[in-house]
């Protein structure tokens, strides 16, 4: 394997496991655990 | 500077230690704001002493920055480490068990304050400067803010879940476990010029090495713009949900906002790195404090709609922490590596002045105004002043046993 491939495979593999995190703020409960949080500061 | 000759530890494993613990001490933090309502119910707290703390907490990491940079420069960042790691795991423990305000704002604010002196950039950043050649060092840091910016993204959610899963409380004593993670990474960044307890020979006491710095030009512009960094990004984090909602939009959006900023400062601390061992750093910093002030005015003058919420943010996020290699990797050029956590520190002293500006006056002013209008037009002037005392920082080594030069 070269190192550009080994390269391309890390930049790969780091872009799905923020795509993997992003995901978990689009889940329901999450996001309306931040929600109210956020709005709870300021009410 | 007695480093050079010392053997080096390799840069893999510099990088897989120093990035491991920096994803734990700020993602951990960033998180924290999640248990303010948990905390504050059951303990029949007003929210005010909630934040007290949490104002107390990073002005502690600002003052203890200083210190706990001095003593891993002198005694070795991995002792500084083991020490932080513990001291997070009794503040975590002590914010799940404190019974009176006093003692929550002792642990939750001044431990755990002093805890993130400890176990983040500064600390980190020294071994970085003085294990990885000069040619890879601002990439270097660039990998390690990247990974605290991820920490930062990825906690949020995950402490969100252990709330729900296990209760305020035990969530807090299981972080504080957690943390502890951090004392065997640190046996990884144990530097071979410390070994035996020992400090290694350096060319300057404390003392000439911050006199030498606080009157060098540069230097103060470096804190200057580490100051704007602060306010800006405090300010934004911490009142923009307000803001949003102000303006009628719903609490998705700014959920989404700050999920966005998260992600994309993951790739702008990268970024920001990787372009400081190709171009010239003031420049990029000088690019970065006015891309925020564009940024800013366009946000402001553009229809407010979710979509513009959500560029703005990615936008914002590219510019979030992407100030920290850059900077640090100036000072470490400037003033080479032996001092470099304890400048660090200083460094990032500015910085927290300005965090706390930026909260305390985006309140103010909203009280007094019932706007952030002043707040917003203020933060694009600082970044137009920043980016303008950037610009004439001069990143060469400073030339010892002469005058300073101006900057």
């Amino acid at each position: 394997m070269t190192l550009r491939t080994r390269k391309l495979l890390a930049y790969a593999a780091a872009i799905a496991v923020l795509l993997a995190v992003f995901a978990l703020y689009t889940r329901p409960a999450i996001l309306v655990t931040l929600a109210d949080q956020m709005w709870a500061c300021f009410n | 500077m007695h480093f050079a000759g010392s053997r080096k530890l390799s840069m893999l494993q510099v990088l897989a230690c120093g990035a491991a613990i920096v994803t734990l001490s700020m993602g951990i933090r960033h998180g924290f704001g999640l248990w303010l309502q948990p905390i504050t119910q059951a303990q029949g707290w007003t929210r005010e002493t909630f934040s007290f703390a949490l104002a107390i907490q990073n002005l502690s990491w600002g003052v203890f920055g200083i210190f706990a940079g001095m003593v891993a420069d002198r005694f070795g960042a991995s002792r500084v480490l083991v020490g932080g790691s513990l001291l997070y795991g009794a503040g975590l423990a002590g914010m799940a068990l404190a019974t009176s305000p006093l003692m929550f704002t002792l642990t939750a604010g001044v431990l755990l304050g002093a805890a993130q002196a400890g176990t983040t950039y500064a600390v980190v950043y020294g071994v970085i400067g003085r294990q990885i050649d000069p040619a890879k060092r601002s990439w270097a840091m660039g990998v390690a803010a990247a990974a605290g910016s991820f920490g930062q993204f990825l906690m949020v959610p995950v402490e969100g879940f252990l709330i729900s899963g296990l209760g305020w409380q035990q969530a807090l004593l299981a972080l504080g476990l957690f943390v502890l993670l951090i004392a065997p990474l640190a046996l990884g960044l144990r530097e071979p010029g410390f070994a035996g307890g020992g400090a290694p020979q350096r060319d300057q006491s404390i003392l000439q090495a911050l006199r030498e710095a606080f009157k060098y030009p540069s230097f103060q512009l470096l804190m200057a713009g580490y100051f704007v960094c602060g306010f800006q990004v405090v300010f934004i984090g911490v009142h923009m949900p307000s803001y949003l909602k102000d303006k009628g939009l719903s609490p998705e959006v700014a959920s989404y906002a700050l999920a966005l900023i998260g992600l994309f400062n993951v790739f702008g601390t990268y970024i920001a790195g990787s372009l400081g061992q190709k171009l010239a750093k003031r420049k990029i910093l000088a690019a970065i404090y006015l891309g925020r002030s564009v940024a800013i005015a366009v946000f402001l003058w553009a229809p407010l709609t979710p979509l513009s919420v959500y560029i703005f943010a990615s936008v914002m996020g590219l510019l979030w922490l992407s100030t920290v290699p850059p900077t640090n990797a100036t000072v470490a050029q400037i003033f080479g590596v032996a001092h470099l956590s304890m400048l660090g520190g200083f460094v990032f002293f500015s910085h927290q002045i300005g965090s706390f500006m930026g909260v305390w006056l985006g309140g103010l002013l909203y009280d007094r105004t019932g706007s952030y209008d002043i707040v917003w037009y203020i933060a694009i002037a600082l970044g137009v002043f920043a980016a303008l005392v950037n610009l004439p920082v001069r990143e060469a080594p400073i030339a010892r046993g002469a005058a300073p030069q101006p900057a």
